[in-house]
């Protein structure tokens, strides 16, 4: 097992190296042929690394990217939570009822295919662009996302649970919070993760999309509007960061979810790999 | 994403309830739509908002929808939209599901390739591919090629993503089974592995579709040209044209079902040969 993860680090980091190798070559060169045949190689240029982590550092540090950074994080956990709740008790009562299944299926089978990012022209035109426009989108896709999950987890309750409860004269109440809900959890849980990156997409977006909600999004595309060849060869290193914030944004994301999962799940036995 | 009723299971009940809410969502479209346009317009019609309120439908009205509907494609942009829109997803999806598909199989396949794929995997995987377009506008210029990259990307994480676990969680004993019984390599991965696999595999190109439609909006909103999708909606919202974007919503809507019925029935052609606890 310790060998196992030993040859795993071992050739993940030779594989990261060879690539930072294979960049540092290709800036070279592309200097090279910058400086002395005064050619450009690549369109964008490849700016040396250690400028790039300059130019990244000193934008990590600047206020910038901290109010940027709080402002999507703040719109995806207020779009996440009310778009989990809706999302999630839709899906519950169309897992426990046929009829409210059955009613509500044709609705949400004519909304599901159409992407939410491309709602956005419409929720502009109804909303404004006004700060809760983005959120209600987020939440929109959200809640669509959480409703399958939700669905399936109440649905696939074993029979034998409820039967069971019923018999030993539980109330409505009490067979909600003491058998539905934990028996669905897991499943709702492992919803939930889908719903963050689907937050987290759609946020992103929609401030890439529409520069008045200022937000990581729009860090993103101004490093593009800004960008000139030859000129703003650090806007790449920068860039880079940001996308690397962002991915490692969503990796704790996610790894909060799974361990919220871990810890409202641990009643469940679980096979050990 | 597991449809219940399938065809064979439809029963009267639930077709009659469906076409209630149906028939009930649609009445109260129009209704409210034809109230709006012709009660509550002249009463809302504020000093500050007079433009604003005089000229934009909130919502539309049926007949609204089907002069903008008709008026597309007479003019054929609503045709040639789809067409260029379609061939970019096509290309982006085929590009990033066949890069996804080998670099899973491969990784899955052999260990020390998933050593080395590892990192990359998870960048991929946490990073919303959404936020690679600024670069690779700044590399390969606010173009075709940047959405279709954009796609592929998207679409080689998620088949990456499946075609590996597909691997990975095919059963040991039928693999030491072939094994035992002579199997060799290329025998084996052709034999067991691809079709024990595919189901899982076909699931990730699945979602992958929804995916790629998502970042194709997505590219085409972030540099809306004409003619495709995102220009219509953009134009839409740019002079305020209700319909319009809710006309090419519905189309979007319908192309990405359609797909998807396609993919499903695809599916159940490939996987004739396998056994089902529920008949489709």
């Amino acid at each position: 097992m310790e060998n196992e993860l030993r040859g795993r680090l071992k050739l993940g980091w030779l594989s990261i190296l060879l690539a930072l190798l294979a960049y540092v070559t290709m800036s070279l060169v592309h200097q090279y042929y910058y400086e002395v045949h005064d050619i450009y190689l690549l369109p964008a240029g490849a700016p040396r690394i250690e400028r790039m982590l300059l130019a990244a550092a000193s934008f990590l540090v600047s206020q910038e990217i901290i109010q940027a950074f709080s402002l999507s994080v703040q719109r995806v956990l207020v779009g996440l939570l009310i778009g989990f709740s809706i999302g999630t008790a839709i899906g519950f009562l169309m897992g426990w009822s046929e009829r409210i299944e059955d009613h509500v299926n044709p609705l949400y089978n004519l909304l599901r295919p159409i992407p939410p990012i491309a709602g956005l022209a419409l929720f502009l035109l109804w909303f404004g662009i006004k700060p809760w426009t983005l959120i209600l989108l987020t939440a929109y896709g959200v809640a669509l996302q959480s409703i399958i999950p939700a669905y399936h987890g109440v649905r696939d309750v074993p029979a034998v649970y409820v039967q069971t409860a019923k018999i030993l004269g539980v109330g409505k109440r009490v067979l909600f919070t003491k058998v539905l809900l934990p028996a669905a959890s897991p499943r709702i849980l492992a919803g939930l993760r889908i719903s963050i990156f689907a937050a987290w997409t759609i946020t992103v977006a929609g401030e890439m999309l529409t520069s008045a909600w200022s937000g990581i999004g729009f860090l993103l595309t101004s490093m593009t509007k800004h960008y000139r060849p030859g000129i703003a060869f650090l806007d790449i290193g920068v860039l880079a960061v940001l996308i690397m914030f962002l991915g490692f944004l969503g990796f704790l994301m996610d790894l909060t979810a799974r361990f919220a999962t871990r810890r409202l799940t641990s009643w469940m036995k679980r096979e050990e790999k | 994403m597991i449809k219940r009723d399938s065809l064979a299971r439809v029963n009267s009940k639930k077709l009659r309830r469906g076409l209630i809410t149906f028939v009930l969502a649609l009445s109260i479209y129009i209704l409210a739509s034809e109230l709006i346009e012709h009660y509550l317009k002249p009463i809302l019609y504020f000093e500050e908002w007079g433009v604003f309120i005089g000229r934009v439908e909130v919502l539309p009205t049926v007949r609204s929808l089907w002069n903008e509907f008709s008026f597309q494609l007479r003019t054929r942009i609503f045709q040639a939209s789809i067409i260029v829109s379609l061939t970019r997803l096509a290309e982006g999806y085929l590009l990033g599901g066949g890069l996804g598909l080998i670099l899973g199989l491969t990784a899955g396949w052999r260990r020390q390739v998933d050593y080395a794929l590892d990192p990359w995997l998870n960048f991929f995987r946490f990073t919303p591919a959404l936020a690679l377009l600024p670069l690779y506008t700044i590399w390969f210029g606010a173009g075709d090629l940047s959405k279709i990259l954009l796609i592929a990307t998207g679409v080689m994480t998620v088949s990456w993503i499946g075609a590996y676990h597909g691997i990975i969680d095919v059963p040991r004993v039928y693999l030491h089974t072939a094994r035992i019984l002579g199997a060799g390599g290329p025998l084996l991965l052709r034999k067991i592995v691809v079709p024990a696999a595919f189901p899982h595999i076909f699931g990730a190109l699945r979602v992958a579709l929804a995916s790629a439609w998502t970042l194709l909006v997505f590219s085409e909103l972030m540099d809306p040209r004409i003619p495709s999708l995102g220009y219509l909606l953009t134009l839409g919202a740019m002079f305020l044209r209700t319909p319009l974007i809710i006309v090419s919503l519905a189309a979007i809507g319908l192309i990405v079902y359609l797909s998807d019925v396609a993919a499903m029935l695809l599916y159940h052609k490939a996987t004739g040969w396998m056994k089902r606890t529920v008949e489709a």
